[in-house]
């Protein structure tokens, strides 16, 4: 690896130390937006398809499939305008400083229609993503993208005044009359009454006011800057910023293309794997992301369990990597799904910078950069779902991309899986539950215990029981509802906040007890 | 995935309903996996060996005739089925015969009227030059023939004939030697039923230029399945080796049927039973195979045989056969061992069991005892002169026809630049059944028969227009007037302030 020139990590590392150990969280409910009534169709518009806690962790933006992002702001920040920084508090009971409020939402794509290849291009955001950096104070940049266009939103507070004690105020015209549409001649401002107006107030010139603020308000206002459109032939699934604020990459299925934040016109394709033959395929991008220090250095992960990590510095093509993550130990015997089922779904770089976590589709794996052997840990998401995928392929579920989050301080992994539940792992294995994403995440499941081994077929000898174990409640409880997934969640960077996407609605947990 | 008690879960179906990103995902883990069980589409259904061969005409059709056209010099033999309705008259392709169209007759004769005749120089049509294959004379071959059945001569009868031995036609219809004219008047009351031209691959080709003449006067709509010129075109300098490589003769008809299931020639069992035997003919005694196959010998053309066309979607483990004018198709998985990409007619890849005949041997005399064998009635190379004339032109041709259209085909990367634009502006319907060979109505007869008579109640085919409610003579029109300030004269507005 020649590119790469020192040491990729800039923080404390989260594994393999004795004392920074991962110990187990409490989390409870905090609160939940757009929650569905039980029995209440879900509008498909509504569904969430992407969350994002931006870099302060004050606010948090979702995207639906409707092309709306949502933005809230964190309550506890916004009453610490006056001064005093936050603490959090000794006790659960009291109210956590992690609340959030709804702040603005705005329509960013529409749907568009592909005329040339007759298909229709979904407005369903894919990604957000927070922009640091660009400007400070009160306004807010936003990168969202759907399945062909990425744009820049800005989100800004504009000040409206309202003016009050106009002069022109009488009987006949005030402010608000206009006149008739296409009529030149009346209205409040017509030369006739400007010179009626102007002749009284030369006759009576102590009676002119000027007009007065009476008021000012604030207004959140959005506008797209940048549109940074026609450069993908396949469907977007990642944009990711670099650490230098200038420059994104945004990644589909064959391509990564480099933008800058300031040029819609122009991207630079520093990714192409797409076959001369499209017959011989076999690979495709499903996620890209940029390391959080060196500007030059970024991951894309495939659908063959690589991930591959890149220089730019090396060469205007990346194409060549500079390190290639596999795991050649791949759990479980292969079948027919251990192709489909190997494929990553989520890579993140962790905050310090020295390990990727990466999501497929049965486990939870954690790469050190500086090792490509093999990954340092794998933690199993749901594996009782591991007897059920010729079910799950059939029904399309097991293409479901999942997200994988990590801690701000790198100690935990969450990611979701189904019957809306979401599973959190400490780094070292030692703290591992699975919650739901309800009112009540950790509540215990009624178990049917005595139909476990002829469901599951697992009652074939003492040796099969032992290697996979009976499944507790809980476990089981994930095969349930295959339509209700938890794919996309965020965690916030500075706290143990956890905001996961339930369909349409938006729940927020906090866990107490990590030091 | 673990193995169950029960034995191996059966291999999960292919997923070509994929769209977007999921579809290329999963078709890059199957190209990945390499198992060809991810690869292939669903295995063809098991043969019957119970099933009569050869199937009788008269289990799909009515009728068969013998329609004499002495100003063609030929006698056509005629299948039909079905008496009343708009009147489909289908053409086949090259080397076939009316017997292709059996599948498709039994569906549609409850609706309309179904023609298969045979082409000249086919199945058991006799005519006079029969090694004249040129697009003009075939076209006007059926041109004649729809006068003589529907045309000029007396109303609608020529389909209810139920003698299945008839020689010559109806001594009533000789006299009356008609010259081909656009817009014929026909005497008598009978209008001439509306007329829906069906054409399979070299049928096809001659069924838009039949149309193109304008002899059928109550042309109502054309149906093209399978052929389109720029493919077509492409295609023809490997016609030659591919024409070569068929065998020349088969000791007898299963073996026959074996090798057009076997090569892809024809998928459906039921349809190859219909339909080969009466492509091939026995040998007479003393002939030879090779001298049966009577033709100037072809040099193979050089330059390898590299496929012209990629198939994207279809998925088949045996390589496709088509008819004349069809591109080579490669079989689209790399797992399986390389095979000679094959192109159209009814080849074979040499390593097949039953492939006898090898280009220029003359194997197929001796040793031929008791059964001499049979061969193919029509000779195909003979025709090799005539093929680009059958397709140059063929997509303007179409496109400028002035009745409904509609092309069958088994996908979309076929079509060539005319037709892709023509399709996007509207001037045609295409019908795609990706699971077909070439021989569509042969593969999917239901599918295809109910495109055919979707398209007829479409476009009410054979059934009087429309009538749109007109109001009476006296009746005043009430047409909208736009009124409000922006559009009073402007001498008005002072008066409304």
């Amino acid at each position: 690896m020649t590119g790469l020139v020192g040491p990729l990590a800039a923080g404390p590392s989260p594994v393999g130390q004795g004392d920074e150990l991962a110990p187990p969280l409490q989390w409870h409910f905090s609160q939940v937006f757009g929650e569905r009534s039980p029995g209440e169709e879900v509008q498909e518009a509504d569904i969430i398809s992407a969350v994002e806690f931006d870099h302060s962790g004050d606010f948090l933006a979702t995207g639906d499939q409707g092309g709306r992002v949502v933005l809230f702001e964190r309550i506890a920040a916004s009453r610490a305008r006056a001064g005093h920084p936050d603490v959090r508090p000794e006790s659960p009971l009291h109210a956590n400083p992690y609340e959030f409020r709804y702040l603005t939402e705005f329509q960013s794509h529409e749907p568009e229609f592909d005329y040339l290849k007759s298909l229709e291009i979904e407005e369903k955001i894919n990604k957000v993503r927070w922009v640091k950096g660009r400007c400070g104070g009160r306004t807010h940049m936003l990168l969202t993208t759907n399945d062909k266009t990425v744009k820049l939103w800005k989100v800004y507070e504009k000040r409206v005044a309202s003016l009050a004690e106009f002069n022109l105020q009488n009987g006949s015209s005030t402010l608000n009359a206009g006149g008739r549409p296409g009529s030149g001649s009346g209205g409040p401002y017509s030369p006739d009454k400007l010179r009626a107006a102007c002749t009284a107030a030369a006759a009576q010139p102590h009676a002119l006011r000027i007009p007065r603020v009476v008021g000012t308000e604030t207004l959140l206002a959005t506008r797209c800057k940048r549109s940074y459109g026609n450069a993908h032939t396949y469907h977007i699934n990642s944009i990711a910023l670099s650490s230098d604020c200038e420059t994104f990459i945004s990644a589909d299925d064959l391509r990564v293309n480099l933008w800058h934040l300031d040029r819609q016109d122009l991207a630079f394709n520093i990714v192409d794997i797409k076959p001369q033959n499209m017959e011989d395929l076999t690979e495709v991008i499903t996620c890209a992301d940029y390391h959080p220090h060196h500007c030059s250095v970024f991951a894309y992960s495939s659908s063959k369990g690589l991930i591959r990590l890149a220089d730019q510095r090396a060469a205007a093509l990346c194409d060549q990597h500079a390190k290639l993550f596999e795991d050649t130990e791949p759990a479980g015997p292969r079948s027919f799904f251990s192709e489909i089922i190997s494929s990553i779904n989520d890579i993140r770089f962790s905050p310090c910078g020295r390990y990727i976590l990466s999501r497929d589709y049965m486990t939870l794996k954690l790469w050190d950069v500086n090792m490509d052997s093999g990954p340092l840990a794998t933690y199993p998401v749901h594996e009782s779902l591991r007897g059920k995928l010729c079910d799950l392929y059939e029904s399309d579920c097991i293409f479901d991309k999942f997200d994988c989050v990590m801690s701000g301080d790198g100690r935990y992994f969450a990611t979701g899986t189904y019957s809306n539940f979401f599973r959190v792992v400490g780094a070292d294995a030692s703290s591992d539950c699975l919650l739901e994403a309800s009112r009540d995440p950790t509540r215990k499941r009624l178990a049917s215990s005595a139909k476990l081994p002829t469901r599951f077929g697992l009652s074939r000898g003492p040796g099969r029981a032992g290697r996979s174990g009976s499944f507790s409640a809980g476990e089981e409880a994930v095969g349930q509802d295959f339509g209700s997934k938890l794919l996309h969640l965020s965690w916030h960077p500075q706290a143990n906040v956890i905001a996961t996407a339930a369909s349409n609605s938006l729940y927020l947990f906090y866990g107490s007890g990590g030091r | 995935m673990d193995e169950a008690p029960w034995g191996a879960p059966p291999p999960p179906r292919p997923r070509p309903d994929l769209g977007g990103s999921r579809g290329l995902l999963a078709r890059a883990a199957a190209n990945a996996a390499g198992s060809p069980d991810a690869a292939e589409a669903a295995p063809p259904p098991p043969r019957d060996p119970a099933l009569p061969l050869p199937l009788p005409w008269s289990n799909y059709f009515d009728a068969e005739q013998d329609v004499h056209c002495p100003e063609r010099g030929a006698t056509f033999h005629v299948c039909t089925a079905g008496s009343s309705g708009p009147v489909v008259l289908c053409l086949h392709g090259g080397g076939y015969t009316g017997l292709s169209w059996a599948l498709i007759a039994r569906r549609l004769k409850d609706k309309c009227r179904v023609i298969a005749p045979d082409l000249r120089a086919h199945g058991r049509t006799q005519a006079q030059e029969a090694s004249d294959f040129s697009a003009a004379t075939l076209a006007a071959d059926v041109v004649a023939l729809w006068q003589r059945m529907f045309g000029s001569q007396a109303g609608s009868g020529a389909a209810d004939v139920s003698s299945s031995a008839a020689q010559a036609e109806q001594p009533g219809q000789l006299p009356q030697q008609q010259p081909l004219q656009p817009q014929q008047e026909q005497p008598g009351g009978a209008h001439p039923p509306p007329t829906v031209l069906v054409g399979h691959s070299m049928g096809g080709a001659i069924a838009v230029h039949a149309a193109a003449l304008g002899g059928i006067s109550s042309l109502a709509g054309v149906v093209v399945i399978d052929v389109v010129e720029g493919t077509a075109i492409a295609s023809l300098p490997y016609m030659n080796t591919v024409l070569q490589k068929r065998p020349k003769r088969f000791a007898s008809l299963q073996d026959a049927v074996d090798w057009a299931l076997d090569t892809g020639m024809c998928k459906r069992q039921e349809a190859a039973h219909v339909s080969l035997p009466s492509m091939l003919r026995q040998l007479g005694a003393g002939e030879d195979a090779a001298a049966a196959a009577a033709g100037p010998a072809q040099p193979l053309t050089a330059g390898g045989l590299e496929p012209l066309v990629e198939e994207e979607g279809e998925e088949e483990a045996d390589p496709v056969a088509q008819d004349v004018g069809q591109p080579p198709q490669l079989p689209a998985r790399p797992q399986v061992p390389p095979r000679p990409p094959q192109a159209e007619a009814e080849s074979a890849a040499p390593t097949r069991g039953l492939a006898r005949g090898d280009s220029g041997s003359s194997g197929g005399g001796g040793g031929s005892g008791s059964s001499p064998g049979w061969v193919w009635r029509t000779q195909l190379e003979q025709s090799a002169p005539f093929w680009e004339g059958w397709y140059s032109g063929l997509s303007d041709m179409f496109l400028s026809l002035r009745v409904p259209k509609v092309l069958v085909l088994v996908g979309t990367d076929r079509l060539d630049r005319p037709l892709t634009i023509g399709q996007m502006q509207g001037k045609f319907q295409p019908v795609l059944l990706p699971q077909a060979g070439h021989a569509v109505h042969e593969d999917e007869p239901d599918r295809t028969a109910d495109a055919i008579a979707t398209f007829i109640r479409r476009f009410r085919i054979g059934e009087p227009p429309l009538q749109i409610p007109r109001p009476a003579a006296g009746v005043p029109r009430i047409l909208p007037v736009p009124i409000g300030p922006a559009f009073a004269p402007p001498g008005q507005q002072h008066a409304q302030q």
